[in-house]
Protein backbone atom coordinates (compact mmCIF):
# COMPACT_ATOMS: atom_id res chain seq x y z
CA UNK A 1 0.00 0.00 0.00
CA UNK A 2 0.99 3.49 -1.09
CA UNK A 3 1.93 6.02 1.19
CA UNK A 4 -0.70 8.32 2.33
CA UNK A 5 -0.76 11.14 -0.82
CA UNK A 6 -2.82 14.20 -1.62
CA UNK A 7 -6.66 13.28 -1.60
CA UNK A 8 -7.49 12.22 -4.66
CA UNK A 9 -10.99 14.12 -4.44
CA UNK A 10 -9.31 17.54 -3.26
CA UNK A 11 -10.02 19.03 -6.83
CA UNK A 12 -13.90 18.03 -7.10
CA UNK A 13 -14.18 18.94 -3.03
CA UNK A 14 -12.66 22.65 -3.94
CA UNK A 15 -15.22 22.65 -6.73
CA UNK A 16 -17.79 22.40 -4.58
CA UNK A 17 -17.00 24.77 -1.96
CA UNK A 18 -17.04 27.63 -4.69
CA UNK A 19 -20.59 26.73 -5.41
CA UNK A 20 -20.75 23.58 -7.87
CA UNK A 21 -23.61 21.26 -6.56
CA UNK A 22 -22.92 19.45 -9.66
CA UNK A 23 -19.43 18.65 -8.59
CA UNK A 24 -20.78 17.37 -5.10
CA UNK A 25 -22.70 14.95 -7.68
CA UNK A 26 -19.56 13.59 -8.26
CA UNK A 27 -18.85 12.54 -5.09
CA UNK A 28 -22.10 10.89 -4.30
CA UNK A 29 -21.76 8.66 -7.51
CA UNK A 30 -18.48 7.99 -6.34
CA UNK A 31 -18.93 7.28 -2.47
CA UNK A 32 -22.60 6.28 -2.86
CA UNK A 33 -22.08 2.48 -2.88
CA UNK A 34 -20.07 1.95 0.48
CA UNK A 35 -21.57 3.78 2.45
CA UNK A 36 -24.70 2.22 1.99
CA UNK A 37 -22.77 -0.59 2.63
CA UNK A 38 -21.56 0.83 6.03
CA UNK A 39 -24.80 2.10 6.96
CA UNK A 40 -26.16 -1.18 6.16
CA UNK A 41 -24.21 -3.26 8.50
CA UNK A 42 -25.08 -0.51 11.66
CA UNK A 43 -28.89 -0.72 11.17
CA UNK A 44 -31.30 -3.42 10.99
CA UNK A 45 -33.74 -2.02 9.18
CA UNK A 46 -32.45 -2.57 5.28
CA UNK A 47 -35.28 0.13 4.52
CA UNK A 48 -33.65 2.70 6.81
CA UNK A 49 -30.52 2.73 4.06
CA UNK A 50 -31.03 4.61 1.52
CA UNK A 51 -32.88 7.35 3.59
CA UNK A 52 -29.95 7.09 6.21
CA UNK A 53 -27.66 7.87 3.39
CA UNK A 54 -29.28 10.13 1.42
CA UNK A 55 -29.16 12.38 5.05
CA UNK A 56 -25.38 11.59 5.46
CA UNK A 57 -24.87 13.20 2.39
CA UNK A 58 -26.80 16.07 2.77
CA UNK A 59 -25.41 16.62 6.27
CA UNK A 60 -21.78 16.41 4.37
CA UNK A 61 -22.78 18.91 1.75
CA UNK A 62 -24.32 21.56 4.57
CA UNK A 63 -20.44 20.95 6.72
CA UNK A 64 -18.44 20.91 3.19
CA UNK A 65 -17.22 24.74 3.84
CA UNK A 66 -15.62 23.54 7.29
CA UNK A 67 -14.02 20.48 6.12
CA UNK A 68 -10.19 21.16 6.29
CA UNK A 69 -8.83 18.59 4.34
CA UNK A 70 -7.66 17.34 7.64
CA UNK A 71 -7.96 13.92 6.76
CA UNK A 72 -9.06 11.83 3.11
CA UNK A 73 -12.64 13.31 2.23
CA UNK A 74 -13.87 9.80 2.57
CA UNK A 75 -12.56 9.29 5.95
CA UNK A 76 -14.79 12.57 6.83
CA UNK A 77 -17.58 11.46 5.48
CA UNK A 78 -17.19 7.85 7.33
CA UNK A 79 -17.26 9.56 9.80
CA UNK A 80 -20.28 11.46 8.98
CA UNK A 81 -22.20 8.27 7.72
CA UNK A 82 -21.58 6.32 11.26
CA UNK A 83 -22.79 9.37 13.21
CA UNK A 84 -25.66 10.04 11.07
CA UNK A 85 -27.15 6.33 11.22
CA UNK A 86 -26.22 6.16 15.47
CA UNK A 87 -28.89 9.05 15.75
CA UNK A 88 -31.43 7.66 13.35
CA UNK A 89 -30.98 4.67 15.85
CA UNK A 90 -31.33 6.46 19.09
CA UNK A 91 -34.03 8.48 17.40
CA UNK A 92 -35.85 5.48 16.77
CA UNK A 93 -35.05 4.03 19.64
CA UNK A 94 -33.52 0.97 18.23
CA UNK A 95 -30.33 -0.71 18.78
CA UNK A 96 -27.61 -0.52 16.53
CA UNK A 97 -26.38 -3.89 15.13
CA UNK A 98 -22.44 -3.15 14.05
CA UNK A 99 -20.37 -5.84 13.11
CA UNK A 100 -16.58 -5.75 13.75
CA UNK A 101 -15.74 -5.18 10.73
CA UNK A 102 -17.83 -2.36 10.05
CA UNK A 103 -15.86 -0.68 13.86
CA UNK A 104 -12.73 -1.59 12.36
CA UNK A 105 -13.04 0.11 8.94
CA UNK A 106 -13.84 3.74 10.97
CA UNK A 107 -10.28 4.58 10.78
CA UNK A 108 -10.13 3.46 7.26
CA UNK A 109 -9.13 6.46 4.77
CA UNK A 110 -7.89 3.77 2.38
CA UNK A 111 -10.38 3.85 -0.60
CA UNK A 112 -8.67 0.92 -2.27
CA UNK A 113 -8.54 -1.94 0.42
CA UNK A 114 -10.27 -5.12 -0.62
CA UNK A 115 -12.18 -6.46 2.21
CA UNK A 116 -14.06 -9.73 2.09
CA UNK A 117 -17.09 -9.31 3.96
CA UNK A 118 -20.04 -11.39 4.58
CA UNK A 119 -23.21 -9.93 2.61
CA UNK A 120 -25.10 -7.14 4.34
CA UNK A 121 -28.81 -8.05 5.62
CA UNK A 122 -30.45 -5.54 2.28
CA UNK A 123 -28.88 -8.29 -0.02
CA UNK A 124 -31.78 -9.92 -1.29
CA UNK A 125 -31.77 -13.30 -3.58
CA UNK A 126 -31.99 -11.41 -6.50
CA UNK A 127 -29.83 -8.59 -5.61
CA UNK A 128 -26.95 -10.92 -4.85
CA UNK A 129 -27.55 -12.83 -7.83
CA UNK A 130 -27.07 -9.69 -9.49
CA UNK A 131 -24.11 -9.13 -7.87
CA UNK A 132 -22.21 -12.32 -8.76
CA UNK A 133 -23.58 -11.64 -12.28
CA UNK A 134 -21.34 -8.37 -12.42
CA UNK A 135 -18.77 -9.10 -10.20
CA UNK A 136 -17.96 -12.11 -12.79
CA UNK A 137 -18.24 -9.93 -15.77
CA UNK A 138 -15.52 -7.77 -14.36
CA UNK A 139 -13.21 -10.30 -13.50
CA UNK A 140 -13.66 -12.10 -16.88
CA UNK A 141 -13.45 -8.61 -18.32
CA UNK A 142 -10.06 -7.91 -15.98
CA UNK A 143 -8.81 -11.45 -17.29
CA UNK A 144 -9.60 -10.61 -21.02
CA UNK A 145 -7.41 -7.45 -20.92
CA UNK A 146 -3.71 -7.22 -22.11
CA UNK A 147 -0.78 -7.88 -19.48
CA UNK A 148 0.04 -4.36 -19.47
CA UNK A 149 -3.55 -2.96 -18.88
CA UNK A 150 -4.63 -5.59 -16.73
CA UNK A 151 -1.41 -4.31 -14.35
CA UNK A 152 -1.98 -0.91 -14.66
CA UNK A 153 -6.00 -1.32 -13.76
CA UNK A 154 -4.51 -3.35 -10.84
CA UNK A 155 -2.03 -1.31 -9.64
CA UNK A 156 -4.21 1.63 -9.20
CA UNK A 157 -7.75 -0.15 -8.02
CA UNK A 158 -6.33 -2.85 -5.73
CA UNK A 159 -2.72 -1.49 -4.74
CA UNK A 160 -4.14 1.96 -4.85
CA UNK A 161 -0.66 3.66 -6.13
CA UNK A 162 -0.56 6.66 -7.78
CA UNK A 163 0.52 7.08 -11.26
CA UNK A 164 3.60 7.83 -10.72
CA UNK A 165 4.31 5.02 -8.50
CA UNK A 166 2.66 2.60 -11.27
CA UNK A 167 4.98 4.14 -13.92
CA UNK A 168 8.11 3.29 -11.73
CA UNK A 169 6.89 -0.09 -11.20
CA UNK A 170 5.86 -0.75 -14.83
CA UNK A 171 9.54 0.95 -16.24
CA UNK A 172 7.13 3.40 -18.70
CA UNK A 173 5.97 7.09 -19.15
CA UNK A 174 3.07 8.99 -16.42
CA UNK A 175 1.33 9.48 -19.78
CA UNK A 176 1.21 5.83 -20.56
CA UNK A 177 -0.02 4.72 -17.32
CA UNK A 178 -2.68 7.19 -17.96
CA UNK A 179 -3.55 5.71 -20.97
CA UNK A 180 -3.59 2.35 -19.71
CA UNK A 181 -5.56 3.04 -17.08
CA UNK A 182 -8.21 4.73 -19.21
CA UNK A 183 -8.34 2.00 -22.15
CA UNK A 184 -8.59 -1.12 -19.19
CA UNK A 185 -11.46 1.12 -17.82
CA UNK A 186 -13.17 1.55 -21.54
CA UNK A 187 -12.99 -2.18 -21.58
CA UNK A 188 -14.52 -3.19 -18.62
CA UNK A 189 -17.10 -0.71 -18.81
CA UNK A 190 -17.81 -2.00 -22.49
CA UNK A 191 -18.44 -6.15 -21.13
CA UNK A 192 -20.65 -4.49 -18.56
CA UNK A 193 -22.88 -2.08 -20.35
CA UNK A 194 -25.16 -5.00 -21.19
CA UNK A 195 -25.73 -5.02 -17.22
CA UNK A 196 -26.17 -1.75 -16.54
CA UNK A 197 -29.76 -2.20 -18.41
CA UNK A 198 -29.34 1.70 -19.82
CA UNK A 199 -28.47 3.10 -22.61
CA UNK A 200 -24.96 5.20 -22.38
CA UNK A 201 -26.26 8.26 -20.84
CA UNK A 202 -30.19 7.83 -19.79
CA UNK A 203 -31.22 9.30 -17.05
CA UNK A 204 -27.34 10.20 -16.14
CA UNK B 1 3.65 2.79 -25.83
CA UNK B 2 1.74 5.82 -25.61
CA UNK B 3 -2.04 5.98 -26.96
CA UNK B 4 -2.75 8.50 -28.97
CA UNK B 5 -6.28 10.22 -28.33
CA UNK B 6 -7.70 12.32 -31.08
CA UNK B 7 -11.15 11.87 -30.76
CA UNK B 8 -12.53 14.69 -28.63
CA UNK B 9 -14.82 12.70 -26.82
CA UNK B 10 -11.99 9.90 -26.02
CA UNK B 11 -10.24 12.87 -24.85
CA UNK B 12 -12.52 14.03 -22.52
CA UNK B 13 -12.99 10.83 -21.37
CA UNK B 14 -9.36 10.13 -20.51
CA UNK B 15 -9.61 13.44 -18.51
CA UNK B 16 -12.41 11.90 -16.69
CA UNK B 17 -10.49 8.90 -15.44
CA UNK B 18 -7.53 10.73 -14.52
CA UNK B 19 -10.36 13.15 -12.39
CA UNK B 20 -11.09 9.47 -10.68
CA UNK B 21 -7.88 8.78 -9.41
CA UNK B 22 -6.76 12.23 -8.21
CA UNK B 23 -4.70 12.59 -11.36
CA UNK B 24 -6.06 15.82 -13.23
CA UNK B 25 -4.38 18.83 -14.08
CA UNK B 26 -6.80 22.16 -13.38
CA UNK B 27 -7.76 22.57 -16.80
CA UNK B 28 -8.73 18.70 -16.84
CA UNK B 29 -10.67 19.20 -13.80
CA UNK B 30 -12.49 21.42 -14.71
CA UNK B 31 -13.33 20.17 -18.38
CA UNK B 32 -15.32 17.12 -16.82
CA UNK B 33 -16.59 19.50 -14.06
CA UNK B 34 -18.55 21.25 -17.47
CA UNK B 35 -18.87 18.12 -18.89
CA UNK B 36 -20.76 16.84 -15.93
CA UNK B 37 -23.07 19.39 -16.00
CA UNK B 38 -24.27 19.10 -20.01
CA UNK B 39 -22.69 15.54 -20.93
CA UNK B 40 -25.00 12.40 -20.38
CA UNK B 41 -22.77 10.21 -21.45
CA UNK B 42 -19.74 11.55 -19.41
CA UNK B 43 -21.55 11.08 -16.44
CA UNK B 44 -22.60 7.77 -17.33
CA UNK B 45 -18.96 7.34 -17.72
CA UNK B 46 -17.99 8.69 -14.66
CA UNK B 47 -20.29 6.10 -12.94
CA UNK B 48 -18.87 3.32 -14.89
CA UNK B 49 -15.30 3.97 -13.77
CA UNK B 50 -16.21 4.19 -10.17
CA UNK B 51 -18.76 1.26 -9.89
CA UNK B 52 -15.67 -0.50 -11.74
CA UNK B 53 -13.34 0.05 -9.16
CA UNK B 54 -15.35 -0.63 -6.66
CA UNK B 55 -16.53 -4.00 -7.82
CA UNK B 56 -12.70 -4.69 -8.24
CA UNK B 57 -12.18 -3.86 -4.54
CA UNK B 58 -15.07 -6.08 -3.06
CA UNK B 59 -18.10 -7.98 -4.82
CA UNK B 60 -20.39 -6.70 -2.45
CA UNK B 61 -20.25 -3.26 -3.96
CA UNK B 62 -21.71 -4.53 -7.19
CA UNK B 63 -25.20 -2.88 -6.69
CA UNK B 64 -27.51 -2.51 -9.83
CA UNK B 65 -26.78 0.60 -11.54
CA UNK B 66 -30.59 1.10 -11.54
CA UNK B 67 -30.44 1.69 -7.47
CA UNK B 68 -27.36 3.95 -7.99
CA UNK B 69 -29.17 6.34 -10.32
CA UNK B 70 -32.44 6.54 -8.38
CA UNK B 71 -30.32 7.36 -5.76
CA UNK B 72 -28.40 10.33 -7.47
CA UNK B 73 -31.97 11.43 -8.56
CA UNK B 74 -33.18 11.49 -5.39
CA UNK B 75 -30.75 13.04 -3.71
CA UNK B 76 -30.66 15.82 -6.79
CA UNK B 77 -34.16 16.89 -5.68
CA UNK B 78 -32.97 17.57 -1.66
CA UNK B 79 -29.78 19.04 -3.06
CA UNK B 80 -32.20 21.59 -5.32
CA UNK B 81 -33.74 22.81 -1.56
CA UNK B 82 -30.29 23.08 -0.30
CA UNK B 83 -28.61 26.81 -0.10
CA UNK B 84 -25.29 26.84 -2.24
CA UNK B 85 -22.42 26.12 0.03
CA UNK B 86 -19.56 28.54 -0.44
CA UNK B 87 -16.54 27.71 1.53
CA UNK B 88 -15.50 32.10 2.78
CA UNK B 89 -12.17 32.94 0.87
CA UNK B 90 -8.81 32.97 2.28
CA UNK B 91 -6.56 36.44 2.27
CA UNK B 92 -3.70 37.03 3.36
CA UNK B 93 -4.49 40.68 4.80
CA UNK B 94 -7.71 38.36 6.97
CA UNK B 95 -6.18 36.97 10.12
CA UNK B 96 -8.36 33.76 10.98
CA UNK B 97 -10.32 35.05 13.56
CA UNK B 98 -11.18 37.98 11.67
CA UNK B 99 -12.81 35.70 9.08
CA UNK B 100 -14.53 33.80 11.80
CA UNK B 101 -16.14 36.84 13.01
CA UNK B 102 -16.93 38.27 9.22
CA UNK B 103 -18.59 34.98 8.89
CA UNK B 104 -20.89 35.19 11.90
CA UNK B 105 -22.06 38.78 10.53
CA UNK B 106 -23.06 37.38 7.48
CA UNK B 107 -25.10 34.84 8.99
CA UNK B 108 -26.71 36.82 11.82
CA UNK B 109 -29.73 38.32 9.45
CA UNK B 110 -30.13 41.08 7.60
CA UNK B 111 -30.60 43.72 10.60
CA UNK B 112 -27.06 43.02 11.35
CA UNK B 113 -25.87 43.16 8.16
CA UNK B 114 -27.34 46.60 7.24
CA UNK B 115 -25.97 48.33 10.59
CA UNK B 116 -21.97 45.96 9.98
CA UNK B 117 -20.93 48.59 6.80
CA UNK B 118 -22.24 51.97 8.61
CA UNK B 119 -20.70 50.74 11.89
CA UNK B 120 -17.53 49.77 9.80
CA UNK B 121 -17.02 53.16 8.82
CA UNK B 122 -17.95 54.90 11.55
CA UNK B 123 -15.17 52.93 13.50
CA UNK B 124 -13.19 54.21 10.94
CA UNK B 125 -13.82 57.71 11.03
CA UNK B 126 -13.17 57.44 14.84
CA UNK B 127 -9.39 56.09 14.18
CA UNK B 128 -8.97 58.19 11.71
CA UNK B 129 -10.14 61.17 14.05
CA UNK B 130 -7.80 59.98 16.44
CA UNK B 131 -4.61 59.52 14.35
CA UNK B 132 -5.36 62.98 13.34
CA UNK B 133 -5.16 64.42 16.50
CA UNK B 134 -2.00 62.40 17.88
CA UNK B 135 0.01 63.36 14.12
CA UNK B 136 -1.24 67.31 14.15
CA UNK B 137 -1.03 68.38 18.31
CA UNK B 138 2.17 66.44 18.83
CA UNK B 139 2.59 65.19 22.84
CA UNK B 140 -0.49 65.62 24.53
CA UNK B 141 -0.91 66.29 28.05
CA UNK B 142 -0.12 63.25 30.41
CA UNK B 143 -3.98 63.18 31.41
CA UNK B 144 -5.19 62.71 28.15
CA UNK B 145 -2.74 61.05 26.37
CA UNK B 146 -3.50 57.38 27.76
CA UNK B 147 -6.89 57.48 27.30
CA UNK B 148 -6.74 58.53 23.44
CA UNK B 149 -4.02 55.98 23.02
CA UNK B 150 -6.34 53.40 24.35
CA UNK B 151 -9.42 54.65 22.48
CA UNK B 152 -7.61 54.32 19.32
CA UNK B 153 -5.89 50.79 19.94
CA UNK B 154 -9.62 49.67 20.76
CA UNK B 155 -11.12 51.62 17.80
CA UNK B 156 -8.24 49.92 15.28
CA UNK B 157 -9.45 46.55 16.96
CA UNK B 158 -12.72 47.33 16.59
CA UNK B 159 -12.43 48.03 13.18
CA UNK B 160 -10.08 44.67 12.03
CA UNK B 161 -12.88 42.68 13.35
CA UNK B 162 -15.77 44.36 11.05
CA UNK B 163 -14.01 45.57 8.32
CA UNK B 164 -10.77 44.92 8.41
CA UNK B 165 -9.69 46.97 4.99
CA UNK B 166 -10.98 50.01 6.39
CA UNK B 167 -8.97 49.62 9.78
CA UNK B 168 -5.63 48.20 7.82
CA UNK B 169 -5.56 51.70 5.68
CA UNK B 170 -5.89 53.79 8.11
CA UNK B 171 -3.58 52.41 10.41
CA UNK B 172 -1.03 51.91 7.67
CA UNK B 173 -1.35 54.98 6.51
CA UNK B 174 0.78 57.99 8.52
CA UNK B 175 0.07 60.73 6.57
CA UNK B 176 -3.66 61.38 7.18
CA UNK B 177 -5.82 63.37 4.29
CA UNK B 178 -7.05 66.43 6.43
CA UNK B 179 -10.79 66.96 6.18
CA UNK B 180 -12.00 70.46 7.49
CA UNK B 181 -14.96 69.68 9.11
CA UNK B 182 -13.59 66.99 10.69
CA UNK B 183 -11.02 68.92 12.32
CA UNK B 184 -13.29 71.20 13.55
CA UNK B 185 -15.32 68.60 15.14
CA UNK B 186 -12.40 67.20 16.55
CA UNK B 187 -10.82 69.83 17.58
CA UNK B 188 -14.28 70.87 19.51
CA UNK B 189 -14.07 67.50 21.08
CA UNK B 190 -10.13 67.99 21.99
CA UNK B 191 -11.32 70.73 23.81
CA UNK B 192 -14.52 69.92 25.46
CA UNK B 193 -12.19 67.03 26.60
CA UNK B 194 -9.34 69.14 28.40
CA UNK B 195 -11.82 71.59 29.74
CA UNK B 196 -13.77 69.02 31.47
CA UNK B 197 -10.31 67.20 32.41
CA UNK B 198 -9.27 70.61 33.84
CA UNK B 199 -12.77 71.02 35.91
CA UNK B 200 -12.32 67.95 37.83
CA UNK B 201 -8.72 67.52 37.86
CA UNK B 202 -8.66 65.44 40.48
CA UNK B 203 -10.83 62.89 39.30
CA UNK B 204 -8.93 62.35 36.70
CA UNK B 205 -5.40 63.32 37.18
CA UNK B 206 -2.59 60.52 37.89
CA UNK B 207 -0.12 61.41 40.46
CA UNK B 208 3.16 59.25 41.49
CA UNK B 209 3.14 58.21 45.05
CA UNK B 210 6.45 57.72 46.66
CA UNK B 211 6.74 55.03 49.25
CA UNK B 212 6.97 57.26 52.24
CA UNK B 213 4.04 58.98 51.05
CA UNK B 214 4.43 62.14 49.38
Amino acid sequence: MTAAGPDVDAALVERVKQGDVRAFEMLVVKYQRRIERLIGRMVRDVDLVPDIAQETFIRAYRALPQFRGDSAFYTWLYRIAVNTAKKALVDLKRDPLVTDAALAGSDDDDETSRRTLEPSDMATPEALLASKEIAATVNAAIEALSEDLRQAITLREIEGLSYEEIADVMNCPIGTVRSRIFRAREAIALRLRPLLDTRDGERW
Amino acid sequence: MTHSVDDPNERRWLQLSALCDGEADTAEARASFEGWRDDAALRARWHSYQWIGDVMRSDDLASAAEHDQAFLLALRGRLAKEPVVLAPARTDSVVPAVASAGAQLAVAGGRRQRWGAPMAMAAGVMVTGALVVMSSSGPQPTVSAGPVALQVQTGAQTVAAVGPSVGASAVQVGDMLRNPELDRYLNAHRQFAQGSTLSVPGGVRQVAVTPDGQ
